[in-house]
Protein backbone atom coordinates (compact mmCIF):
# COMPACT_ATOMS: atom_id res chain seq x y z
CA UNK A 1 0.00 0.00 0.00
CA UNK A 2 2.72 1.88 1.19
CA UNK A 3 4.56 1.43 -2.14
CA UNK A 4 1.77 3.03 -4.34
CA UNK A 5 2.02 6.09 -2.96
CA UNK A 6 5.24 6.31 -3.21
CA UNK A 7 5.55 5.30 -7.06
CA UNK A 8 3.44 7.82 -7.96
CA UNK A 9 5.35 10.42 -5.82
CA UNK A 10 7.95 9.99 -7.73
CA UNK A 11 5.83 9.41 -10.71
CA UNK A 12 4.63 12.96 -10.42
CA UNK A 13 7.80 14.54 -9.87
CA UNK A 14 9.30 13.23 -12.26
CA UNK A 15 6.69 13.86 -14.98
CA UNK A 16 4.10 16.11 -14.04
CA UNK A 17 5.81 19.09 -12.96
CA UNK A 18 8.05 21.96 -13.41
CA UNK A 19 10.66 22.74 -11.66
CA UNK A 20 13.06 25.68 -10.73
CA UNK A 21 16.45 26.51 -9.13
CA UNK A 22 15.68 25.30 -5.70
CA UNK A 23 18.32 28.58 -4.76
CA UNK A 24 15.91 31.25 -6.02
CA UNK A 25 13.02 29.56 -3.45
CA UNK A 26 15.28 29.08 -0.49
CA UNK A 27 16.84 33.08 -0.76
CA UNK A 28 13.36 34.16 -1.08
CA UNK A 29 11.64 32.72 1.46
CA UNK A 30 14.65 33.08 3.79
CA UNK A 31 14.74 36.95 2.67
CA UNK A 32 11.28 37.19 3.66
CA UNK A 33 11.73 36.34 6.75
CA UNK A 34 14.91 38.29 7.81
CA UNK A 35 12.34 41.02 6.32
CA UNK A 36 9.50 39.88 9.12
CA UNK A 37 12.01 39.69 11.79
CA UNK A 38 13.12 43.04 11.54
CA UNK A 39 9.55 44.76 10.69
CA UNK A 40 8.17 42.74 13.68
CA UNK A 41 11.02 42.39 16.03
CA UNK A 42 9.23 39.96 17.89
CA UNK A 43 9.80 36.00 17.26
CA UNK A 44 6.50 35.13 18.31
CA UNK A 45 4.47 37.46 16.00
CA UNK A 46 6.62 36.25 13.27
CA UNK A 47 6.11 32.37 13.74
CA UNK A 48 2.47 33.60 13.96
CA UNK A 49 2.76 35.22 10.25
CA UNK A 50 4.84 32.30 8.56
CA UNK A 51 2.04 29.96 9.67
CA UNK A 52 -0.82 32.42 8.60
CA UNK A 53 1.39 33.13 5.00
CA UNK A 54 1.54 28.92 5.05
CA UNK A 55 -2.01 28.76 5.44
CA UNK A 56 -3.16 31.18 2.37
CA UNK A 57 -0.51 29.02 0.69
CA UNK A 58 -1.93 26.00 1.35
CA UNK A 59 -5.45 27.01 0.25
CA UNK A 60 -4.23 27.91 -3.09
CA UNK A 61 -1.82 24.60 -3.20
CA UNK A 62 -4.34 22.15 -3.02
CA UNK A 63 -6.05 22.90 -6.00
CA UNK A 64 -2.30 22.13 -7.69
CA UNK A 65 -2.30 19.04 -6.03
CA UNK A 66 -5.45 17.93 -6.91
CA UNK A 67 -5.11 18.30 -10.28
CA UNK A 68 -1.81 16.91 -10.58
CA UNK A 69 -2.32 13.94 -8.65
CA UNK A 70 -5.69 13.16 -9.61
CA UNK A 71 -6.26 11.70 -5.96
CA UNK A 72 -9.55 11.15 -4.58
CA UNK A 73 -11.02 10.45 -0.77
CA UNK A 74 -8.79 9.30 1.92
CA UNK A 75 -10.51 6.76 3.45
CA UNK A 76 -8.90 7.83 7.10
CA UNK A 77 -6.66 10.32 8.62
CA UNK A 78 -4.02 7.61 8.15
CA UNK A 79 -3.85 7.29 5.02
CA UNK A 80 -4.26 11.14 4.44
CA UNK A 81 -1.26 11.43 6.23
CA UNK A 82 0.70 9.18 4.16
CA UNK A 83 -0.15 10.76 1.39
CA UNK A 84 0.33 14.05 2.43
CA UNK A 85 4.15 12.64 3.04
CA UNK A 86 4.61 10.71 -0.19
CA UNK A 87 3.08 12.49 -2.40
CA UNK A 88 2.30 15.80 -1.26
CA UNK A 89 5.62 16.82 0.27
CA UNK A 90 7.48 14.45 -2.61
CA UNK A 91 5.58 16.76 -5.73
CA UNK A 92 6.53 20.19 -4.21
CA UNK A 93 9.94 20.22 -2.09
CA UNK A 94 11.17 16.48 -3.16
CA UNK A 95 11.36 15.09 -0.01
CA UNK A 96 9.22 12.70 2.07
CA UNK A 97 9.03 13.18 5.23
CA UNK A 98 8.49 10.02 7.55
CA UNK A 99 5.45 9.70 9.27
CA UNK A 100 5.67 8.22 13.04
CA UNK A 101 4.66 8.61 15.94
CA UNK A 102 1.29 7.71 15.85
CA UNK A 103 -1.08 8.05 19.23
CA UNK A 104 -3.20 5.39 20.44
CA UNK A 105 -6.61 6.70 18.78
CA UNK A 106 -5.00 7.40 15.13
CA UNK A 107 -5.85 10.97 15.38
CA UNK A 108 -2.32 13.02 15.94
CA UNK A 109 1.07 12.02 14.04
CA UNK A 110 4.47 13.32 13.73
CA UNK A 111 6.09 14.17 10.36
CA UNK A 112 9.59 13.89 10.72
CA UNK A 113 11.67 15.93 8.51
CA UNK A 114 15.18 14.34 7.76
CA UNK A 115 15.60 17.40 4.71
CA UNK A 116 14.39 20.33 4.89
CA UNK A 117 15.07 22.12 1.82
CA UNK A 118 14.01 25.63 3.39
CA UNK A 119 16.87 24.76 5.98
CA UNK A 120 19.53 25.07 3.49
CA UNK A 121 22.82 27.65 4.00
CA UNK A 122 20.37 28.87 6.82
CA UNK A 123 22.03 29.56 10.82
CA UNK A 124 19.89 31.12 13.10
CA UNK A 125 21.73 33.74 15.37
CA UNK A 126 21.10 32.76 19.01
CA UNK A 127 19.01 35.68 20.32
CA UNK A 128 16.68 33.08 17.30
CA UNK A 129 17.79 29.74 18.62
CA UNK A 130 14.99 29.39 21.12
CA UNK A 131 12.19 31.59 19.91
CA UNK A 132 11.69 31.05 16.23
CA UNK A 133 10.22 28.06 14.15
CA UNK A 134 11.87 29.11 10.69
CA UNK A 135 9.91 26.99 8.37
CA UNK A 136 6.61 27.59 10.27
CA UNK A 137 5.33 28.40 6.76
CA UNK A 138 4.81 24.40 6.31
CA UNK A 139 2.76 24.38 9.27
CA UNK A 140 0.35 26.84 8.11
CA UNK A 141 0.98 24.82 4.54
CA UNK A 142 -0.73 21.49 5.82
CA UNK A 143 -3.60 23.44 7.47
CA UNK A 144 -4.95 25.29 4.78
CA UNK A 145 -4.75 22.50 2.04
CA UNK A 146 -6.20 19.81 4.94
CA UNK A 147 -9.04 22.59 5.65
CA UNK A 148 -10.07 22.43 1.57
CA UNK A 149 -10.83 19.09 1.81
CA UNK A 150 -12.70 19.36 4.70
CA UNK A 151 -10.31 18.44 7.53
CA UNK A 152 -9.66 20.68 10.27
CA UNK A 153 -5.91 20.51 12.15
CA UNK A 154 -3.51 21.79 14.00
CA UNK A 155 0.30 21.72 12.90
CA UNK A 156 3.03 22.68 14.87
CA UNK A 157 6.96 22.20 14.96
CA UNK A 158 7.99 20.68 18.55
CA UNK A 159 11.75 20.54 17.33
CA UNK A 160 13.63 21.76 14.24
CA UNK A 161 17.56 21.00 13.50
CA UNK A 162 18.01 25.07 12.92
CA UNK A 163 17.81 25.23 16.69
CA UNK A 164 20.31 22.56 17.60
CA UNK A 165 17.73 19.76 18.04
CA UNK A 166 18.32 16.50 16.50
CA UNK A 167 15.51 16.16 13.94
CA UNK A 168 12.76 18.47 12.40
CA UNK A 169 9.48 17.43 14.19
CA UNK A 170 6.09 18.25 12.72
CA UNK A 171 2.97 17.27 15.05
CA UNK A 172 -0.16 17.05 13.42
CA UNK A 173 -3.47 16.68 15.29
CA UNK A 174 -6.46 15.65 13.61
CA UNK A 175 -9.96 17.96 14.91
CA UNK A 176 -12.67 16.98 13.33
CA UNK A 177 -14.15 16.87 9.69
CA UNK A 178 -15.83 20.49 8.57
CA UNK A 179 -19.59 19.98 7.40
CA UNK A 180 -19.23 20.59 3.12
CA UNK A 181 -21.44 24.06 3.58
CA UNK A 182 -24.83 23.50 1.70
CA UNK A 183 -26.08 26.87 -0.32
CA UNK A 184 -29.07 28.29 1.14
CA UNK A 185 -32.05 27.19 -0.70
CA UNK A 186 -33.82 30.27 -0.49
CA UNK A 187 -30.92 32.27 -2.70
CA UNK B 1 48.61 -1.62 -12.39
CA UNK B 2 48.44 2.39 -11.77
CA UNK B 3 46.49 3.05 -14.62
CA UNK B 4 43.77 0.24 -13.14
CA UNK B 5 44.21 2.03 -9.86
CA UNK B 6 43.63 5.24 -11.37
CA UNK B 7 40.17 4.43 -12.92
CA UNK B 8 38.92 2.91 -9.98
CA UNK B 9 39.67 5.54 -7.93
CA UNK B 10 38.16 8.00 -10.36
CA UNK B 11 35.30 5.73 -10.28
CA UNK B 12 34.95 5.88 -6.71
CA UNK B 13 35.27 9.63 -7.04
CA UNK B 14 32.46 9.97 -9.53
CA UNK B 15 30.14 7.38 -7.97
CA UNK B 16 30.57 9.30 -4.46
CA UNK B 17 29.94 12.98 -5.85
CA UNK B 18 26.56 11.41 -7.13
CA UNK B 19 25.81 9.81 -4.26
CA UNK B 20 26.27 13.41 -2.65
CA UNK B 21 24.70 15.35 -4.82
CA UNK B 22 21.23 12.60 -4.84
CA UNK B 23 21.59 12.33 -0.81
CA UNK B 24 22.22 16.40 -0.33
CA UNK B 25 20.03 19.37 -1.13
CA UNK B 26 17.15 18.26 -3.63
CA UNK B 27 18.80 20.77 -6.04
CA UNK B 28 15.24 21.60 -7.39
CA UNK B 29 11.78 22.44 -6.31
CA UNK B 30 8.50 22.52 -7.73
CA UNK B 31 7.99 25.93 -9.50
CA UNK B 32 4.42 26.27 -7.70
CA UNK B 33 5.93 26.78 -4.43
CA UNK B 34 7.98 29.89 -5.69
CA UNK B 35 4.82 31.25 -7.64
CA UNK B 36 2.42 30.63 -4.63
CA UNK B 37 5.15 32.19 -2.05
CA UNK B 38 5.72 35.17 -4.41
CA UNK B 39 1.84 35.76 -4.29
CA UNK B 40 1.67 35.76 -0.49
CA UNK B 41 4.80 37.76 0.21
CA UNK B 42 3.32 40.79 -1.24
CA UNK B 43 0.43 40.11 1.08
CA UNK B 44 2.21 39.52 4.11
CA UNK B 45 4.47 42.23 3.96
CA UNK B 46 1.40 44.72 2.67
CA UNK B 47 0.29 43.57 6.67
CA UNK B 48 3.48 43.86 8.04
CA UNK B 49 3.53 47.51 7.28
CA UNK B 50 0.01 47.93 7.94
CA UNK B 51 1.09 46.50 11.82
CA UNK B 52 4.39 48.03 12.50
CA UNK B 53 4.27 51.25 10.64
CA UNK B 54 1.19 52.70 11.65
CA UNK B 55 -0.30 53.89 14.41
CA UNK B 56 -2.91 51.73 16.44
CA UNK B 57 -5.93 54.23 16.26
CA UNK B 58 -5.48 54.44 12.54
CA UNK B 59 -5.04 50.74 12.07
CA UNK B 60 -5.78 49.32 8.23
CA UNK B 61 -7.23 51.90 5.87
CA UNK B 62 -10.90 51.91 6.04
CA UNK B 63 -13.00 54.27 3.68
CA UNK B 64 -15.93 54.17 5.52
CA UNK B 65 -14.77 56.63 8.11
CA UNK B 66 -14.68 59.44 5.81
CA UNK B 67 -18.69 59.32 5.53
CA UNK B 68 -19.75 59.88 9.42
CA UNK B 69 -18.45 63.10 9.52
CA UNK B 70 -18.93 64.99 6.29
CA UNK B 71 -17.67 68.25 7.32
CA UNK B 72 -14.36 66.94 8.00
CA UNK B 73 -14.42 64.40 5.07
CA UNK B 74 -12.40 66.46 3.17
CA UNK B 75 -9.09 66.41 5.31
CA UNK B 76 -9.55 62.57 6.28
CA UNK B 77 -9.37 61.34 2.96
CA UNK B 78 -6.14 63.70 2.27
CA UNK B 79 -4.78 62.39 5.22
CA UNK B 80 -5.98 58.70 3.89
CA UNK B 81 -4.44 59.39 0.96
CA UNK B 82 -1.09 60.50 2.35
CA UNK B 83 -1.23 57.47 4.50
CA UNK B 84 -2.20 55.10 1.35
CA UNK B 85 0.63 57.23 -0.44
CA UNK B 86 3.02 56.21 2.41
CA UNK B 87 1.97 52.75 2.71
CA UNK B 88 3.12 52.25 -0.66
CA UNK B 89 6.15 53.17 -0.54
CA UNK B 90 6.61 51.70 2.84
CA UNK B 91 5.93 48.38 0.86
CA UNK B 92 8.08 49.40 -2.04
CA UNK B 93 10.61 49.45 0.06
CA UNK B 94 10.24 46.09 2.40
CA UNK B 95 9.46 43.92 -1.13
CA UNK B 96 12.57 45.81 -3.10
CA UNK B 97 15.09 45.07 0.08
CA UNK B 98 13.94 41.61 -0.11
CA UNK B 99 14.38 40.79 -3.40
CA UNK B 100 17.99 42.84 -2.99
CA UNK B 101 19.20 40.07 0.05
CA UNK B 102 18.09 37.67 -2.97
CA UNK B 103 19.91 39.04 -5.38
CA UNK B 104 23.12 39.67 -3.49
CA UNK B 105 23.14 35.70 -2.32
CA UNK B 106 22.00 34.83 -6.27
CA UNK B 107 25.67 36.67 -7.56
CA UNK B 108 27.66 34.99 -4.89
CA UNK B 109 26.59 31.79 -5.92
CA UNK B 110 26.26 32.08 -9.73
CA UNK B 111 29.20 34.50 -10.16
CA UNK B 112 32.15 32.61 -8.02
CA UNK B 113 33.25 30.21 -10.55
CA UNK B 114 33.59 32.31 -13.83
CA UNK B 115 36.12 34.57 -14.43
CA UNK B 116 36.44 38.40 -13.60
CA UNK B 117 34.40 40.72 -14.95
CA UNK B 118 35.73 43.01 -17.13
CA UNK B 119 33.61 46.23 -16.99
CA UNK B 120 29.76 46.85 -16.30
CA UNK B 121 28.45 45.64 -19.27
CA UNK B 122 29.85 42.80 -19.24
CA UNK B 123 28.13 42.08 -15.38
CA UNK B 124 25.07 43.52 -16.87
CA UNK B 125 25.25 40.39 -19.49
CA UNK B 126 25.75 38.04 -16.97
CA UNK B 127 22.40 38.88 -15.69
CA UNK B 128 20.85 38.73 -19.15
CA UNK B 129 22.19 35.45 -19.86
CA UNK B 130 23.50 33.62 -16.77
CA UNK B 131 20.76 34.86 -14.08
CA UNK B 132 17.85 34.52 -16.23
CA UNK B 133 18.40 31.46 -17.47
CA UNK B 134 18.77 29.94 -14.03
CA UNK B 135 15.15 31.80 -12.51
CA UNK B 136 13.67 31.86 -16.32
CA UNK B 137 14.41 29.24 -18.15
CA UNK B 138 15.20 31.80 -20.91
CA UNK B 139 17.32 35.04 -21.60
CA UNK B 140 16.64 38.57 -21.54
CA UNK B 141 14.88 39.16 -25.11
CA UNK B 142 16.69 42.63 -25.61
CA UNK B 143 19.68 44.50 -24.19
CA UNK B 144 19.78 47.96 -25.40
CA UNK B 145 22.19 50.51 -23.77
CA UNK B 146 23.57 54.14 -24.52
CA UNK B 147 26.85 53.74 -23.35
CA UNK B 148 26.64 56.12 -20.73
CA UNK B 149 25.41 54.21 -17.61
CA UNK B 150 21.93 53.35 -18.51
CA UNK B 151 20.64 49.83 -19.55
CA UNK B 152 17.40 48.53 -20.51
CA UNK B 153 16.75 44.85 -20.41
CA UNK B 154 13.49 43.66 -22.08
CA UNK B 155 11.65 40.57 -21.44
CA UNK B 156 8.33 39.83 -23.61
CA UNK B 157 7.09 37.06 -21.60
CA UNK B 158 8.25 38.10 -18.47
CA UNK B 159 7.44 34.74 -16.16
CA UNK B 160 6.65 35.68 -13.12
CA UNK B 161 3.69 38.17 -15.03
CA UNK B 162 2.47 35.08 -17.43
CA UNK B 163 -0.06 34.04 -15.34
CA UNK B 164 -1.48 37.22 -14.41
CA UNK B 165 -5.07 39.53 -15.27
CA UNK B 166 -7.29 41.78 -13.94
CA UNK B 167 -10.91 42.11 -15.11
CA UNK B 168 -10.44 45.89 -15.49
CA UNK B 169 -8.29 45.31 -18.61
CA UNK B 170 -4.69 45.40 -18.92
CA UNK B 171 -3.93 49.28 -17.68
CA UNK B 172 -5.68 48.68 -13.99
CA UNK B 173 -4.28 44.96 -14.14
CA UNK B 174 -0.52 46.63 -14.79
CA UNK B 175 -0.90 49.12 -12.28
CA UNK B 176 -1.97 45.93 -9.31
CA UNK B 177 1.15 44.11 -10.43
CA UNK B 178 3.55 46.73 -9.64
CA UNK B 179 4.42 45.51 -6.23
CA UNK B 180 5.27 42.13 -7.76
CA UNK B 181 7.58 43.75 -10.07
CA UNK B 182 9.25 46.25 -7.61
CA UNK B 183 10.73 42.56 -6.27
CA UNK B 184 12.72 41.29 -9.62
CA UNK B 185 14.11 45.32 -9.40
CA UNK B 186 15.52 44.50 -5.98
CA UNK B 187 16.98 41.05 -7.19
CA UNK B 188 18.85 43.09 -9.85
CA UNK B 189 20.26 45.91 -8.14
CA UNK B 190 21.12 43.34 -5.38
CA UNK B 191 23.02 41.47 -7.89
CA UNK B 192 24.59 44.22 -9.39
CA UNK B 193 25.50 45.74 -5.74
CA UNK B 194 27.19 42.78 -4.72
CA UNK B 195 29.29 42.74 -8.11
CA UNK B 196 30.17 46.26 -6.79
CA UNK B 197 27.93 48.54 -8.85
CA UNK B 198 25.91 50.85 -7.53
CA UNK B 199 22.41 51.06 -9.56
CA UNK B 200 19.15 51.97 -9.38
CA UNK B 201 16.86 49.96 -11.07
CA UNK B 202 12.67 50.33 -12.19
CA UNK B 203 10.54 49.14 -14.01
CA UNK B 204 10.47 51.19 -17.79
CA UNK B 205 7.41 49.68 -19.20
CA UNK B 206 5.13 46.69 -18.68
CA UNK B 207 2.44 45.68 -20.83
CA UNK B 208 1.14 41.88 -19.41
CA UNK B 209 3.21 39.81 -19.66
CA UNK B 210 5.90 41.76 -20.88
CA UNK B 211 8.39 43.54 -19.34
CA UNK B 212 11.32 46.26 -19.48
CA UNK B 213 13.19 47.10 -16.57
CA UNK B 214 16.02 50.03 -16.58
CA UNK B 215 19.29 50.06 -14.79
CA UNK B 216 21.48 53.39 -14.19
CA UNK B 217 24.58 52.38 -12.86
CA UNK B 218 25.54 55.65 -9.95
CA UNK B 219 28.94 54.51 -9.77
CA UNK B 220 30.70 51.91 -11.00
CA UNK B 221 33.53 50.72 -8.72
Amino acid sequence: MAKQYKTLGEEIWKNRVETISAELFIFTYGSLVTQLVKDYEDYDQVNAHLEKMGYNIGVRLIEDFLARSGWGRCTDFRETMEVVSKIGFKMFLNITPTVTHWSADSKACSLILDENPLNDFVELPPEAQHKLWYSNALCGVLRGALEMVQMQVEAKFTSCVLRGDDISEIQVKFVRHLQEEVPDPDD
Amino acid sequence: MSITSAINLFRQLTVDESQVAHQGQPHVVNETCLDLLLIEMVQVLRTSVAETSFAVPHGGLPPSDSLELPQSSESTTARSNEEQERATELLYYKVERVGFRIGQRLAERYAKDRPRFTDTLDIVKFICKDIWIKLFHKQVDNLKTNHRGVYILQDNKFRWLLRMSGSEGVAHATQQAAPYLWFPCGVIRGILANLGVDSTVSVKETNLPQCAFQIKINRAV
